[in-house]
């Protein structure tokens, strides 16, 4: 009887431990993760707000405390603020151009794969999905030769229906093109996926409802699949509008940002000032890269009000 | 006992140090092309040579990584002991203090004023003091088609020297060849972007120009010499309708590999790939004189240049030294890979003369001007290369794309 006592206790004290354990074993579960959020996001985000105050070099002993010096460059007249402006202006356009594209198309080749009576679906699910997998620097090169405005494939295709000869790389609003279309073949495939993950959820008695009901094949988009795919919608919105305003390597690679800054982004503007080889500006780098934040940021926020607002608006009519 | 035994010990670990006390040095270079593996095999060469006294491991990146990498590996503490950089970018490296002046190594490299081609030996100095051996001089170089100017009925053996010929045999050979009323080959080709900058600049100091005032607070460029250097290239596109418009860049290097540009304009670089090209029967050389008062040419060098690092460990330093005075002597193979050697006595070589294209380009050398490089040369002239893609293109008059660069420029100088 004794013993049974004791493994009672025992028991019980284990118990006490596990139950101790069991508020601290998610966070167990967590550092590893926070660890390398600290050191690769926490971290950076911090150090770059104190590097905007400042004129860094890469050397020790070449820091030195400006103040405010780094923002009045962006906000006061001169070359400084009209080159972060122009790129600032050059990202949204970018972003107002290739974000309903990349969304559209998606969702029209979504719901092409997601047909019951295709064959071969998963054939083409992987070769949209497969130029995701390539990197920047092969997209670039492949599509300057396509696009290659003396002997580019692109230009000798135009050239049987009478289209002149197009300077894609070189020439406003060519250079637009140049980075767009490559731009979607690149990364729509992404987009693809999670909208055909989104239709598949929506259940099929809808359809079949709708049917009955007498609704078309577009009544039946409208009103069964565009609601059912509203939060995944949302969901490739808000990603993809951030991720445009990512824009970098095509911008660098194919036009150059040319011509004359045409094409040349924020996050290339702010690359080639980090660590520009005369002498790397890292300080007013980090003071532009802390406003484009902001901006960036604030749309984010924009685009999260409309899209829940909108819902309750709904709701409340509903 | 104990005692001895561990003092024996200590005395052969000392030793085998002493015996083993080959000097490491860590090379780091960008030449990614086929350039790298000339280097490489000059590298081995030395190694052979120096078997058991230095030893040089090379790494290869890309100039853009390379020179980003360089003050953050330095920074940190590590990094080469040894490397390359470009003649434009020693002032910046200078000032950011990560080169060693070289004077007190003159003796060891037994290099001294005369032995290296004179605008780049005064270009490597620095207050007076020497901060880098430069290796090469890659001028902008003029490459035309000799089967085309056969077929045009031009000399393929006398390329145009000036101006007028230029535009005369420019003119010759843009031609329709396959009589569609669609030009199908040109004369040249000005691409909107690199490298047409070298070739304003080239013409614009042939001028007689200058880019800046004597203390380097303003553009001097916006200057009639300026203007009509940038109004002759879109002259060449507009007006006499020798260069196809909005040419992209590196479209008049495919053009000249496929015999559909006749002159081109570019660096010396691509010497090695044109050779390579089966059936393109070319001939390489200086640039014409295109401006109005005296030859002149652009020309980029790579220098040797030592590291300055947080642990100076002298003996590397003299074994680098050493390695920079050797390669620079040898620096024949590193002709052959397509540059001029920067080395007078190599130059004069016997083996240097037979090479079939380089003789010919190195006589234009004397030619060459460097800019005054101070370390914002970059950002100062950047308008320049702006001004130049737009008037190309036709979007902006020349004289006004001049005026809008010159006043980016000033605001740059007087930051």
């Amino acid at each position: 009887m004794s013993s049974l006592r004791l493994d009672n206790r025992r028991v019980l004290f284990c118990e006490v431990i596990f139950l101790r354990l069991k508020k601290v074993v998610p966070y167990l579960f967590l550092t590893p993760h926070a660890i390398f959020f600290g050191m690769f996001f926490i971290f950076p985000l911090f150090k770059s707000i104190f590097m905007s105050f400042t004129e860094w070099g890469l050397f020790q002993g070449m820091i030195k405390f400006v103040g405010f010096e780094n923002y009045e460059k962006i906000f006061t007249a001169g070359y400084r603020s009209r080159y972060f402006w122009k790129a600032i202006w050059v990202t949204v356009q970018f972003v107002i151009y290739s974000v309903p594209l990349l969304i559209v198309i998606a969702l029209l080749l979504a719901l092409l794969l997601n047909n019951k009576k295709l064959k071969l679906k998963n054939f083409y699910l992987t070769a949209f999905f497969i130029p995701t997998a390539l990197s920047a620097t092969v997209i670039a090169v492949i599509w300057k030769w396509i696009m290659n405005n003396q002997a580019g494939l692109l230009n000798y295709f135009l050239s049987f229906i009478g289209v002149d000869k197009i300077p894609w790389i070189t020439d406003l609003p060519w250079v637009w093109l140049a980075i767009i279309i490559p731009t979607i073949w690149w990364t729509v495939g992404w987009n693809t996926i999670i909208i055909l993950g989104g239709l598949s959820k929506i259940p099929e008695v809808l359809y079949d409802a709708a049917k009955v009901d007498g609704a078309s094949r577009f009544k039946r988009f409208i009103h069964v699949t565009l609601p059912g795919l509203k939060n995944v919608l949302m969901f490739v919105t808000i990603t993809q509008v951030l991720a445009s305003f990512g824009l970098f390597a095509q911008s660098q690679l194919i036009t150059g940002g040319g011509p004359a800054r045409a094409t040349l982004p924020i996050m290339l503007h702010i690359y080639n000032e980090a660590f520009n080889p005369s002498r790397p500006r890292m300080g007013y780098a980090a003071a532009m890269s802390i406003i484009t934040g902001i901006i960036i940021l604030s749309v984010t926020f924009i685009q999260y009000y409309l899209f829940t607002h909108q819902r309750k608006v709904k709701r409340y009519h509903g | 006992m104990q005692k001895a035994f561990l003092l024996l010990l200590l005395v052969v670990g000392m030793l085998s140090t002493l015996v083993i006390s080959e000097i490491t040095l860590e090379y780091w270079t960008g030449f990614t092309g086929p350039d790298g593996k000339f280097m490489q095999e000059l590298v081995n060469q030395f190694n052979k040579e120096h078997d058991g006294q230095i030893k040089v491991n090379m790494s290869v990146m890309l100039w853009d990584d390379y020179y980003t990498k360089l003050p953050i590996s330095l920074a940190s503490g590590k990094g080469p002991d040894v490397g390359i950089a470009h003649i434009d970018s020693i002032t910046g490296l200078i000032n950011q203090g990560m080169l060693l002046p070289l004077d007190i190594y003159e003796d060891t490299m037994n290099i001294k004023e005369g032995d290296i081609v004179a605008p780049v030996w005064k270009a490597v100095h620095n207050d007076g003091k020497l901060y880098a051996v430069p290796l090469d001089v890659h001028p902008l170089t003029f490459y035309w088609n000799k089967k085309l100017f056969k077929e045009a009925g031009l000399d393929p053996e006398k390329p145009p020297t000036n101006r007028e010929e230029f535009i005369q045999y420019a003119k010759a050979l843009t031609r329709d060849t396959d009589g569609d009323g669609e030009i199908d080959q040109w004369g040249t080709m000005i691409p909107v972007g690199w490298p047409n900058y070298f070739i304003w600049y080239s013409v614009f100091f042939s001028n007689g120009g200058k880019l800046f005032n004597d203390d380097i607070t303003e553009a001097a460029y916006n200057s009639p010499e300026g203007r009509d250097a940038m109004q002759f290239l879109v002259d060449l596109v507009y007006k006499y309708k020798v260069s196809p418009e909005k040419v992209q860049v590196d479209a008049d290097v495919d053009a000249f590999k496929r015999g559909e540009c006749a002159m081109e304009f570019n660096g010396i670089w691509m010497l090695t790939s044109y050779i390579d090209v089966e059936g393109l029967e070319f001939g390489a050389g200086q640039i014409p004189q295109l401006g109005l008062k005296r030859p002149a040419e652009w020309a980029g060098s790579h220098t040797m240049v030592i590291f300055k690092k947080r642990k100076k460990d002298w003996d590397k330093i003299e074994a680098a030294a050493k390695f920079i005075s050797w390669i620079s002597n040898h620096s024949i193979e590193w002709a052959k890979a397509g540059q001029i050697p920067a080395n007078i006595s190599v130059i004069n070589s016997e083996e240097f003369q037979s090479l079939p294209y380089h003789n010919n380009i190195a006589k234009g050398i004397e030619n060459v001007v460097f800019p005054p490089f101070f370390d914002r040369y970059g950002d100062a002239t950047g308008p320049i290369w702006e001004a130049l893609n737009l008037t190309i293109l036709g979007q902006k008059p020349v004289e006004q794309a001049l005026s809008d660069a010159e006043e980016i420029t000033n605001e740059i100088l007087q930051e």
